[in-house]
């Protein structure tokens, strides 16, 4: 049974159960008791009262007891000559040479007798036990019959209780029933029932957390589809350019076209990878060898870092190990380099550093290109941020991923000038024994 | 016709310029809102493709102190805000159209040809001067009734005439209209005139000595 009605009427039938059995037990004893007594007084009674009368009178008693057919058996013998007065001529009692109360055993059955002497007469009467036991079962029901009644009483006052009590829960009930599933705003908590508080409260919070999760995703839909349509619009051009254009004009429409492509791929690369970096996931915790990452990205990239004549390489290294998720720090790096190759003129130098500094750790990126200045440091890492002088066609995620990695880390990357104040260099400090970001939990 | 376009992708930017001057246009192409605004100034443009989000000055901001100098040039956004707001403040702030990115191509050569005729005060697409008829959509010259096959260039230069008859275009005004600031041989106007004057006979297009060219008579 798995309702609150149910099992609440499950306890209180239990209860009530718990409750009549002994006190039934207990009336029924106590009735006995009493009828007992009484039934003795009767029988006592109905003795005496023979005594006094005449034989005739006993006849017209035996008459008038034979008529009745009751219970009670009367016996009245003569010293002289025996049985003198039967009442119910089916049953013969043999005579009990005591007098007083006794209880007897007749053909199978308990009889309760009452024997009188007077001069040569005996007068017995007797009742069967059963008598006894039927009238003290019929006080004792009547003792409990108004306990009995209860029960469906009780019943029926909790099954409307629970069901006024509940009543609120249903109305929450309905009301996140009715919703739209978009719709998180909270759920109105005044005039709940102080046992349907906290479950209100708890649900809000759940919402507000699902609303900020979900409105993050919302937003970032939103700004991957914008930033999406520009590459796509060039993408759908080109290829319309390409279907008109003239043998000369060939194959240049078609190097741009490829790029277009590439451009496209980049950037749903990118968003892909920007979208598993969920803030909320748990992080990896595997150790991550920093130098031996630098030197993976470094010949990762170095036919990038050729074909654009720059001079990629490793510049400064150091053991240095620190706990985190490798996939995601390799990522970080990676475009880190790319950045720096991609903005760097031909000719131009990109150096990645590791050095192992304090507790932690530092990742180092450094090149010739252009720099960003000051102003803008901050606001690059922002999403689909592009720099007012930007003519590359990056996907604007670059450096957005480097933050969304740095925070998962509880890293910092800072922007400076380059050697001499050129360039720009990147720098990411990783501590080595970090904890997970205690997330706001409400 | 010398368009002005202002676009910050360097790639879309690129695949726009080669399509609308497939179509004939003259095409200018500057990447930021500054760049823009200096080049309006020049007043040499017919009309105006916009982008809005742009760098150094926003695409809104250009269009609007344009506005308020009071050019009447024809002004396209190409965008990829779609929202209803936006359309609606991009058209209230003095845009005459409005395309969201992505769009086609065709329907926006067709949307600027739409433009410009109806600053050119026509609302025929065709243009018809005397026998020669003039088609802007599909680049179709018709002589006499019968269609002479025309480049996009002789095209564009056929219809800057026949656009304004009476009117006498010089050879640099000419240039600009074909070319922007594309690099130009120097006597290609010339040669456009020389092989437009072979294909419709010699007095489709009148020399004005020392001025420059008109539309003829074409009876």
């Amino acid at each position: 049974m798995n309702s609150v009605r149910g099992r609440l009427l499950a306890w209180l039938m239990m209860g009530l159960a718990a409750a009549l059995v002994p006190t039934g037990i207990a009336a029924y004893l106590k009735a006995r008791e009493e009828v007992g007594l009484l039934l003795d007084y009767q029988l006592r009674e109905t003795a005496v009262s023979l005594r006094r009368q005449s034989l005739l009178a006993a006849a017209i008693s035996r008459e008038m007891a034979g008529a009745e057919e009751g219970d009670l058996v009367v016996q009245v013998w003569d010293g002289q000559s025996g049985l003198m007065y039967l009442s119910r001529a089916d049953r013969e009692l043999p005579l009990i040479p005591l007098e007083g109360f006794h209880d007897v055993t007749w053909q199978g059955t308990q009889w309760r007798a009452y024997v009188l002497r007077t001069g040569t007469r005996t007068i017995q009467a007797a009742l069967p036990a059963r008598v006894r036991d039927r009238l003290s079962a019929d006080a004792a029901l009547r003792n409990i019959a108004p306990l009995l009644a209860l029960v469906p009483v009780a019943g029926a006052i909790v099954w409307l209780g629970v069901g006024f009590g509940l009543r609120p829960l249903e109305r929450v009930a309905a009301a996140l029933g009715r919703r739209r599933p978009d719709a998180l705003d909270p759920l109105p908590e005044a005039g709940l029932p102080d046992e349907i508080r906290p479950l209100a409260l708890a649900l809000n919070r759940l919402l507000e957390r699902l609303d900020r999760a979900f409105s993050s995703q919302r937003q970032f839909v939103a700004d991957a589809a914008h930033e999406l349509r520009t590459p796509l619009t060039a993408l759908q051009l080109q290829l319309q350019n390409l279907e008109h254009a003239g043998e000369a004009e060939r194959a240049a429409v078609m190097a741009e076209f490829r790029a277009g492509l590439q451009r496209a791929v980049r950037l749903v690369e990118q968003l892909l990878a920007m979208a598993r970096l969920d803030p909320e996931a748990p992080l990896p915790r595997e150790p991550v060898d920093l130098e031996a990452l630098a030197k993976a990205v470094v010949t990762e990239l170095s036919p990038l870092a050729d074909a654009r004549n720059i001079d990629l390489g490793v510049a400064e290294s150091a053991p240095a190990r620190i706990e985190g998720d490798a996939g995601s720090l390799r990522l970080m790096l990676r475009n880190l380099v790319d950045n720096a190759v991609r903005y760097t003129p031909a000719g131009g130098r990109v150096d990645v550093a590791v050095r192992a500094e304090g507790p932690g750790a530092v990742l180092e990126v450094t090149d010739t290109g252009p720099g960003i200045p000051p102003a803008e440091r901050e606001r690059v890492f922002d999403r689909f941020y592009r720099g007012a002088e930007a003519n590359s066609p990056g996907s604007g995620l670059g450096l957005a991923i480097v933050k969304r990695v740095a925070e998962r880390h509880r890293a910092t990357v800072t922007l400076s000038g380059g050697d001499g104040g050129k360039g720009l260099r990147a720098s990411v400090r990783l501590p080595t024994g970090f904890s997970p970001p205690s997330a706001p939990r409400g | 016709m010398r368009l002005l376009l202002v676009e910050d992708d360097p790639m879309l930017g690129e695949a726009v310029s080669r399509g609308l001057r497939r179509e004939g246009f003259a095409l200018d192409w500057v990447r930021d809102g500054r760049a823009a605004e200096l080049s309006l100034e020049t007043g040499v443009h017919d009309l105006l493709l916009l982008d809005l989000g742009l760098p150094r000055r926003d695409g809104l901001e250009v269009l609007r102190s344009l506005r308020r100098r009071g050019s009447a040039i024809p002004a396209l956004i190409l965008t990829a805000r779609d929202g209803i707001e936006d359309r609606v403040k991009g058209l209230d702030s003095g845009a005459d159209d409005y395309m969201v990115k992505p769009f086609d191509l065709q329907e926006l050569a067709a949307r600027v040809r739409a433009l410009l005729r109806r600053r050119g005060g026509r609302a025929r697409p065709e243009i018809e001067h005397g026998a020669l008829r003039l088609d802007p959509a599909s680049h179709e010259a018709l002589w006499r009734g019968a269609p002479v096959k025309v480049s996009p260039r002789e095209f564009a230069l056929l219809l800057a005439l026949a656009e304004q008859p009476g009117e006498v275009l010089s050879r640099e005004q000419l240039e600009e209209r074909l070319y922007g600031w594309e690099e130009v041989e120097s006597n290609a106007v010339e040669v456009h005139i020389h092989n437009l004057r072979r294909k419709l006979g010699a007095g489709v297009i009148r020399n004005v000595r020392g001025v420059g060219w008109k539309i003829g008579d074409c009876a």
